[in-house]
């Protein structure tokens, strides 16, 4: 099977104590979406950027369909796009402007460079805005040129950092359409960090959870749902933080097969679980607590981050 | 290509940004505008007043021409050519009143102050002559700004100045009877005179003066010419030499004083004529003032100042490149880039070409608004090309130095402004600035610490190529200095910028 990307016991540290990035080890496959998810700090960041080449690792090595990065960056330039966190546009530039610029960049031969420029326009929505420039776009549409600029030379592995942060929904499954459409109908590779489960959900093949620089699992996103059980979820949000014995009684009941308490709100797993939800309640009732909100929902990346972290992705 | 290609999108973002057409345009146009209206031809110092203070101490000197005893007050008459020195309204600078110069004609000698010529004009007046001060008020008035000068004429400038015409006088008449003498039909004196044959002659001379009065009707005794000996006098000029307006009297002055003891001399000699049995021969023609130092082909001060200018204008590049570099940085587009296949060459070289390329265009404009407001430019434009391209590079240069430092572009901004305007100053882009001598000689000239500054190279070859119409060997000093500066600047720059903001 052929790699695109290799790293071994990559690392990066900013100082002496502690590391970004601590011995990350991954193979991610030709034409396969790799999802990065992890919270802010993390050391999602930093491994895009040890990936491109920008900042050097303290150990470890990472390669780029066979070359490594450092030694062989040159080689890899072509083969490389990548749409970083933020938006990186030349405000006085046009649309197509930005497109031809960077295409030039890439040594894009003008007849080349003209098709895929206006496929892009085309694909990603800005026809009317292709001689707009940049500065009176708007957010959705800086975003949607900022994926066009990492694309426009055709490259082999697409690292995409936060791609969607600050996206409006509908550009959002626009850019989601086309992430898959790289992958699946042009075979690109693509390493895509993200804070959102849906979204590393959503597109990823794969999924490497990150928390203080380390991975802490790796595999398709199915299975690690899978990891803390099979089953539905019903999330019950109270008044108060429950007791214990009120936990213990929900565990000892029939058909349940997990219970955690994230402060106010316990998360209550079974198979069928609408089947032993009357009982859940009475439970409740003998207790004397009352419930504020109830919602049923299959398990997420969430419940898998907070089953390793014991924290919730979205506060960490 | 590339390299074209980083060009055309720098000039695109140029073209379309107002702040850096602002900048790099507008501003400096509007600064010539207003030198020209400060220091140009048609600017108020052209016809500016100046106010100075006449302090006069000279007491006059007793003469009798033969109509009677006189006193001859030339102070008083010095002062009164001052007055009446009018700016020429069909000249570029001033000239005397004519009125002025007929004050010492024959006639006028041994009268105690002269009156106005009726020509004299009081609207173009070169100076406003206040002579009711005491000394002290008066230099602590020019020490506050509100005079422009003090004159000082001092006791026995009158008695000093007739000694020296006299001189001149005895000197005429002696040569003319030494001519006289020497003439090939009289046989006397084949050689030049021992002093016993001058003595022979002065003495020859005075009888025949004394036939002479007898024939005109003049008693020799009652003629009384002053002394030919009198103590040395220095006249003072007071004034803050750091103002223009100083430098201005102190030239106008300088000149007036020279023309008038010429002036003095000669008439001297006229009326000594009269007593003269010897024929001497007449002073030459008098010199105007319009041809003296201070009159050079119409020049104005502005004519120093738009090359400073452009230099100016090339210096404010510093920040607009600065900002530029700093920002690429700051922004992410450096980072974008160096993931492409372009090289830290195309970088700098994309990025430069545009800037060297405005400069030019600067170049054009501000000479051509520069000519519109009055410039007189003995040069060719073309030949300042070079210069200014070179002295974009130094601009640049600095500008990639500043950016390395820089965290941001604003700081880039604030740090570029707050070099290149004293360095403007320093560099005489806009007033000669006196150096500090820090070898003596180098190559064969003294080297002063502002001429370690490219951009004073880059003023004075531009103005040396532009007003003076000099060729690029005659700057080639300047040319050389200014190469290896830049180079220096440019190393250093480069070395810092791919450090800081370019090394993974």
């Amino acid at each position: 099977m052929e790699f695109s990307v290799v790293t071994r016991n990559l690392s990066k540290g900013y100082d002496k104590w502690t590391l970004a990035v601590d011995s990350l080890n991954v193979w991610i496959r030709a034409g396969e979406i790799f999802g990065l998810l992890g919270p802010n700090g993390a050391g999602k960041t930093t491994t895009i950027r040890m990936l491109l080449g920008l900042i050097k690792p303290t150990s470890g090595q990472a390669f780029i369909h066979g070359e490594q990065i450092g030694t062989g960056r040159q080689k890899i330039k072509a083969r490389l796009g990548v749409c970083p966190q933020e938006t990186v546009l030349w405000p006085e530039l046009t649309v197509s402007e930005h497109l031809r610029f960077l295409g030039r960049m890439y040594d894009v031969d003008s007849r080349t460079l003209r098709t895929s420029a206006e496929r892009l326009i085309k694909d990603l929505g800005l026809e009317e805005k292709r001689d707009q420039q940049a500065r009176k776009l708007s957010g959705g549409l800086k975003r949607r040129l900022n994926l066009a600029l990492a694309i426009i030379h055709n490259p082999d592995v697409i690292l995409l950092d936060e791609p969607s942060a600050g996206l409006d929904p509908q550009s959002r499954a626009l850019l989601w359409e086309r992430i898959t459409e790289l992958s699946k109908d042009k075979q690109k590779t693509i390493i895509l960090t993200t804070h959102s489960m849906e979204e590393a959900d959503r597109l990823s093949d794969r999924v490497g959870i990150l928390d203080h620089g380390k991975m802490l699992v790796l595999d398709t996103p199915e299975n690690l749902k899978k990891s803390i059980g099979e089953g539905d979820a019903l999330d019950i949000e109270l008044e108060s933080p429950p007791s214990n014995t009120l936990v213990a009684s929900i565990k000892q009941s029939t058909g349940v097969n997990e219970v955690t308490v994230y402060e106010n709100t316990l998360t209550i797993r079974a198979l069928s679980i609408m089947d032993k939800f009357p009982k859940i309640i009475e439970i409740f009732s003998s207790h004397g607590v009352a419930l504020r909100t109830t919602r049923l929902r299959p398990n997420t990346l969430e419940d898998v981050f907070l089953r390793l972290t014991g924290r919730s992705l979205r506060d960490a | 290509m590339r390299v074209l290609y980083i060009a055309s999108t720098v000039v695109k973002r140029m073209t379309r940004d107002f702040f850096t057409l602002f900048f790099a345009i507008i501003f400096p146009a509007f600064f010539l505008f207003v030198f020209a209206i400060a220091f140009g031809k048609s600017g108020p110092l052209k016809n500016q007043r100046l106010d100075v203070a006449v302090i006069n101490r000279d007491e006059g000197v007793e003469v009798n021409f033969g109509a009677g005893p006189d006193t001859l007050r030339l102070g008083a008459i010095l002062v009164d050519v001052l007055e009446s020195l009018s700016y020429s309204p069909s000249s570029d600078w001033m000239r005397p009143d004519s009125s002025a110069i007929p004050l010492l004609n024959a006639d006028s000698l041994g009268v105690p102050k002269s009156t106005p010529g009726p020509t004299r004009s009081t609207e173009n007046a070169v100076f406003s002559v206040i002579d009711t001060l005491t000394e002290e008020r008066a230099i602590k008035r020019a020490s506050s700004g509100d005079l422009d000068a003090v004159l000082i004429v001092p006791s026995g400038f009158s008695r000093a100045t007739m000694a020296m015409a006299m001189g001149n006088v005895m000197e005429k008449m002696l040569s003319g009877a030494v001519d006289k003498f020497s003439n090939a039909d009289s046989g006397i004196f084949t050689q030049k005179p021992a002093p016993s044959d001058i003595q022979k002659m002065i003495d020859d001379i005075s009888k025949k003066i004394e036939k002479k009065q007898k024939e005109v009707g003049v008693s020799l005794s009652s003629v009384s010419l002053p002394s030919r000996k009198a103590p040395p006098v220095t006249l003072i000029l007071a004034g803050d030499p750091s103002r223009l307006s100083f430098s201005m009297a102190s030239v106008v002055v300088n000149s007036v004083l020279e023309q008038f003891l010429k002036k003095v001399s000669e008439t001297s000699l006229k009326k000594a004529m009269d007593f003269s049995p010897i024929e001497i021969t007449p002073p030459e023609e008098l010199i105007s003032l319009k041809s003296s130092n201070i009159a050079v082909e119409g020049r104005t001060v502005f004519d120093y100042q738009v090359p400073g200018v452009i230099v100016f204008a090339l210096l404010m590049l510093v920040s607009l490149v600065a900002i530029n570099f700093a920002s690429d940085s700051t922004y992410g587009h450096l980072e974008r880039l160096t993931l492409t296949r372009m090289s830290v060459f195309d970088y700098f070289l994309g990025n430069m070409l545009p800037w060297a390329l405005l400069s030019i265009v600067q170049l054009f404009l501000l000479f051509g608004v520069g000519r519109l407001l009055g410039y007189h430019s003995k040069g060719n434009i073309l030949s300042a090309i070079g210069i200014v391209t070179l002295t974009s590079l130094s601009s640049i240069s600095l500008a990639l130095i500043v950016a390395s430092l820089a965290k941001n572009e604003k700081q880039a901004s604030a740090v570029s402004t707050l070099i290149a305007v004293p360095v403007s100053f320093l560099s005489g882009a806009f007033f000669p600035i006196g150096d500090v001598i820090i070898a003596k000689n180098v190559f064969g000239r003294p080297f002063g610490v502002m001429e370690l500054s490219p951009w004073t190279h880059g003023t004075k070859a531009l103005t040396g190529v532009l007003t003076f119409g000099k060729s690029a060997h005659e700057v080639l000093w300047h040319l050389a200095w200014q190469v290896a500066l830049t180079f220096v600047l440019f190393l250093v720059g480069i070395i810092l910028f791919s450090r800081r903001k370019l090394s993974t």
